[in-house]
């Protein structure tokens, strides 16, 4: 009951961070044990919500850094930047990409805060609690990770907002 | 907080205006600023983006919750930041792996057996002959020699165990110690599952239980134990000796399996035990 309760956001959480369905789901579940392994250890000094998406969070990074030991497919596609450094986008590609290509480009600190911002609606005290970082810190990654994104993503379509599709 | 009024407002504190986390007054001063204003709309835009819903796949939330709690059940005693640390390449083969330890195990139950068959095919002219010829005083014999084992104790017994050892060949192993079928290293207790329950349908889909206990399976190097009891408990008291038993070695500890019929006709119950300590550490459906 617990895991179904808190699968959803945990998964959504995991897949902005991962960027894909497959990392997503390896990482989802890699969270959810670590959570059932670590109820033990929470001392309620935290909500549950913070301190589960904290070991969610931590589940999906070292998600990360196994992916980044794997070879990574896209990494031999030609690179379609302009000289201005950002990516034309060609709006006949899914703003779904667009989006998990762009977060895959900021660096995982920075990713993790706009995603527990913009995905999970986390306020700045609680992402620094999840990242153990202060809320200025906070702040800050969310800034420059939107103001990358933002230049990443110059073009994108406000009115089309495709949500993820499934796996 | 509010920096000081002659600056260009900066990202910052835009991005905390579309994040409420300032004051109202700084909340103005960016609303007010044309410039500022654009930057706030193209940030809303990305995080409209962003928080476009994931739509989980159920199938895929009711595999991984099951998966979760299989592997939690299976009790592993390593802490959950060791599973930070398993190796590389485990998301998406997972299954080709479990896959590739299934076709491993097919392999090292089909290679024994050919050789087996084989040597059983040259050699069976010669048993029936032998059969022909010592059959009218073997059963005599045997009794004889098991009457004087019983009644000489374990030290006059000696002749005797070398006379067995020596017609009892290795492929006629008797089926209450069949060998384990070794599974292999496995960083995740999932895909030791996996792996034991694709060892076990191969198991049972290749042979009979006899003809396994024949084909002399890859044994292990760790002998059985005394922990059958503690297996047995773990799986039920009234579900007679084991059906198949498997040995691996998960996140670096060795490990027996013990599968047993289960008494109320569901699937087998697989026990995971520590032959060191005979600690059970978890068990299992097929």
């Amino acid at each position: 009951m617990l895991l179904r309760t808190h699968y959803d956001r945990i998964h959504a959480l995991c897949r902005r961070l991962t960027g894909n369905d497959t990392d997503a789901l390896d990482a989802t579940q890699e969270a959810l044990l670590a959570i059932v392994r670590g109820l033990r250890r929470f001392d309620g000094r935290a909500t549950f919500s913070t301190w589960s998406y904290r070991v969610a969070t931590n589940a999906c990074l070292d998600e990360l850094r196994r992916r980044r030991r794997r070879p990574d497919p896209r990494l031999a596609e030609p690179d379609v930047s302009d000289a201005s450094g950002a990516p034309p986008l060609d709006q006949t590609v899914s703003d779904r990409l667009a989006i998990d290509d762009a977060l895959q480009r900021l660096a995982p600190p920075m990713r993790a805060a706009v995603v527990l911002r913009d995905v999970l609606g986390l306020d700045y005290a609680e992402i620094g609690e999840v990242l153990g970082v202060p809320p200025g810190t906070v702040r800050s990654r969310i800034a420059r990770g939107r103001a990358a994104l933002a230049e990443q993503l110059g073009n994108l379509d406000p009115t089309r907002i495709v949500p993820t599709e499934t796996p | 907080m509010s920096p000081p009024t002659d600056r260009p407002l900066d990202d910052e504190l835009i991005s905390a205006v579309l994040d409420g986390e300032v004051s109202e007054e700084d909340r103005r001063r960016v609303l007010d600023d044309p410039t500022a204003r654009a930057r706030l709309e193209r940030f809303r835009r990305i995080s409209d983006h962003l928080s476009a819903p994931v739509t989980p796949d159920a199938s895929a939330r009711d595999r991984v919750i099951q998966e979760v709690l299989e592997t939690w059940q299976l009790g592993e005693p390593t802490p959950a930041v060791a599973s930070r640390s398993a190796p590389a390449g485990r998301s998406p083969s997972r299954r080709r792996r479990v896959l590739a330890v299934a076709a491993g195990v097919l392999v090292a139950l089909a290679i024994p057996a050919a050789l087996t068959l084989s040597r059983a095919g040259d050699r069976a002219p010669r048993r029936s002959e032998l059969a022909q010829r010592i059959e009218p005083e073997a059963s005599g014999a045997e009794r004889r020699s098991e009457d004087t084992a019983a009644a000489s104790g374990p030290e006059a017994d000696s002749n005797v165990g070398q006379e067995r050892s020596s017609t009892a060949s290795s492929d006629e192993r008797p089926l209450s110690n069949p060998a384990r079928v070794e599974l292999g290293v496995f960083a995740d207790p999932l895909d030791l599952q996996e792996a034991v329950r694709a060892a076990w349908r191969t198991s049972q889909s290749t042979t009979s239980p006899s003809g396994r206990a024949a084909m002399g399976v890859p044994e292990t190097a760790m002998p059985d134990t005394s922990c059958s009891n503690a297996s047995a408990a773990a799986a039920d008291p009234s579900a007679g000796p084991p059906i198949f038993l498997a040995a691996a070695t998960s996140r670096g500890t060795p490990v027996h399996i013990d599968v047993y019929r289960s008494t109320d006709s569901s699937s087998p119950l697989a026990v995971v035990i520590r032959p060191s300590t005979c600690e059970v550490l978890a068990r299992f459906t097929l």
